[in-house]
């Protein structure tokens, strides 16, 4: 009942998001990546007026820099900012709902456990996930094909970045609707966490701190690494993981025993 | 007043947040400004010079060459745009839709002040509270190159561009507060201010990427003046001029709508 009743609700506002993603996937590699392709032979006619040497070196690097590969970690940026603002505001409107409308009472007095209403919540907001995310990665994958890309395990892994740094704004999507006395705006707020991610990871390019990787949770399960080392960084990889169990143990907890005010 | 300093009250601690926000991009950001311009100089601006628009700009370069100081405080100074576009939503929804939200405009609006008074006193808090982080960000700019020990060669550039970021704000803001007296619910608008911004700036990169697509100049409203015009000292008041004509037509326009808005709680 729960879980539908929250289907019903979520399911506009995640079409259009699957349908935002699918777009900026589509222009993004459909549309731009000719345009960048286009670049490489201007880059090539003033390589060319390098020594042979040097020029030799460059050519290799362009065959790198131009394939679609190294392509789609560049457009994982924006699919990446896209994504956290849209699970975050579904995390956030699902479980901040009864409190948003003060109807926590009439669904707490129901014969339902607290813990199973959290969990079909929780269930919920995985399937938004999945609608949100299959068909901008759907398309990624023909992009991939239709280009001729070559690292396949690598593409698989660049795919669930997605939606493994998703998992992460659910969770903070979930605690904060839990934790925070007041929830006025979902999709402010959810907009807001999601710009910041993103400020934080732009912030991260331009400084080059390594540090900050740790602070930019739209790359703990990062693409560049993916394309440089072949798998996942593991320090990210864990506290990522860590910090998604972490906040969904906490609105758990406070879920199941807070005190509901009408 | 009391409303004015009520709304100032209330939004000192948010204020806060993204006042630190900023603080952390605009004096951040700089710190591996100085190795490049020292390492720079002459074949990497020429090789940046020869290259493609749509390779700068996926490495977030775009217009300008983020060697000099000038070029790198215009990147910074796009992205502080877009933080004081996200506050300044958030403060034009909040001026107008919080009382609904929080089911307390029965008792604020049976006072004895007339409607217009009451938006006007909201307005005024959300718009002081947006010139302070305005305020700020040209601080922070003004500060990050002594704070690195670098001589600041682009004092009138940064100022331009601290405009430009504070008109932006103005316009999200007007937007903001427009549609929420226009839409029925106070989220519904949120909503569509924040997909208007998400817009804008997914305009601003593939305009970046694509020449062909200048003629979506007028709706890129997160870079008031061009970076180049800036840097080369000859910048066009025009636009700049639009940007502020727009949102006080959207305010007024706010102001009339307000008057006849059904105002349930939601």
């Amino acid at each position: 009942m729960i879980y539908r009743f929250e289907m019903r609700r979520q399911l506009g506002a995640a079409v259009c998001w699957a349908v935002s993603l699918l777009a900026a996937a589509l222009l993004l590699t459909e549309g731009f990546y000719p345009v960048f392709l286009a670049c490489r032979t201007i880059v090539e006619e003033y390589i060319a007026t390098f020594p042979p040497l040097l020029a030799a070196a460059f050519g290799f690097q362009l065959d790198d820099l131009f394939s679609i590969d190294s392509y789609m970690t560049l457009v994982y940026l924006y699919e990446a900012l896209l994504g956290a603002i849209a699970v975050t505001t579904a995390a956030l409107t699902v479980f901040a709902r009864e409190k948003r409308q003060h109807c926590a009472d009439f669904l707490m007095t129901r014969p339902v456990s607290r813990c199973a209403v959290f969990l079909r919540k929780l269930l919920c907001c995985l399937t938004l996930l999945v609608l949100m995310d299959l068909p901008c990665l759907l398309a990624q994958l023909m992009s991939y094909q239709h280009f001729q890309g070559t690292h396949r395990t690598e593409l698989l892994l660049t795919l669930l970045c997605l939606p493994l740094n998703q998992l992460f704004f659910l969770a903070l999507g979930a605690f904060l609707a839990v934790w925070l006395r007041t929830v006025r705006s979902p999709a402010g707020l959810g907009c807001g966490i999601g710009m910041g991610a993103f400020l934080l990871s732009m912030l991260r390019t331009m400084t080059e701190l390594d540090a900050l990787q740790y602070l930019s949770p739209l790359y703990y399960f990062s693409p560049l690494t993916v394309r440089q080392t072949g798998g996942y960084d593991p320090v990210c990889a864990v506290l990522g993981l860590a910090l998604t169990l972490l906040l969904g143990a906490a609105a758990f907890v406070r879920y199941t025993r807070q005190d509901v005010t009408a | 007043m009391n409303i004015l300093m009520r709304e100032l009250r209330q939004g000192l601690r948010v204020f806060g947040i993204w006042a630190v926000g900023l603080a952390f991009l605009m004096l951040g950001g700089p710190v591996k400004f100085d190795g490049m311009s020292a390492a720079g100089a002459g074949s990497m601006n020429a090789l940046l010079e020869r290259m493609p628009r749509a390779l700068l700009a996926l490495f977030g370069m775009g217009d300008g060459n983020i060697e000099t100081l000038g070029g790198f405080y215009a990147v910074l100074s796009f992205y502080a745009a877009l933080v004081v576009a996200c506050y300044a939503i958030s403060l034009g929804t909040a001026a107008v839709g919080r009382e609904l939200q929080d089911k307390t405009c029965d008792f604020l609006f049976t006072r004895p002040r007339s409607r217009a008074h009451i938006l006007a006193m909201k307005l005024l808090g959300g718009l002081i509270l947006l010139t302070a982080l305005c305020l700020l960000n040209l601080v922070f700019s003004l500060a990050a190159p002594p704070l690195y020990g670098m001589e600041n060669t682009v004092v009138q550039p940064m100022l331009l561009f601290c405009l430009g970021v504070y008109l932006t704000g103005l316009l999200f803001f007007a937007l903001g507060a427009l549609l929420t007296v226009l839409l029925p619910r106070a989220e519904q608008a949120a909503q569509l201010s924040w997909a208007a911004l998400l817009l804008v700036y997914g305009l601003c990169v593939a305009c970046d990427m694509d020449e062909r697509l200048g003629f979506l100049r007028p709706l890129n409203v997160l870079r008031c003046f061009g970076t180049r015009e800036v840097l080369e000292g000859q910048p066009h008041p025009g636009y700049a001029i639009a940007l502020v004509v727009v949102s006080g037509g959207m305010l007024t326009a706010a102001f009339l709508c307000f008057r006849r808005k059904d105002l349930n709680a939601q």
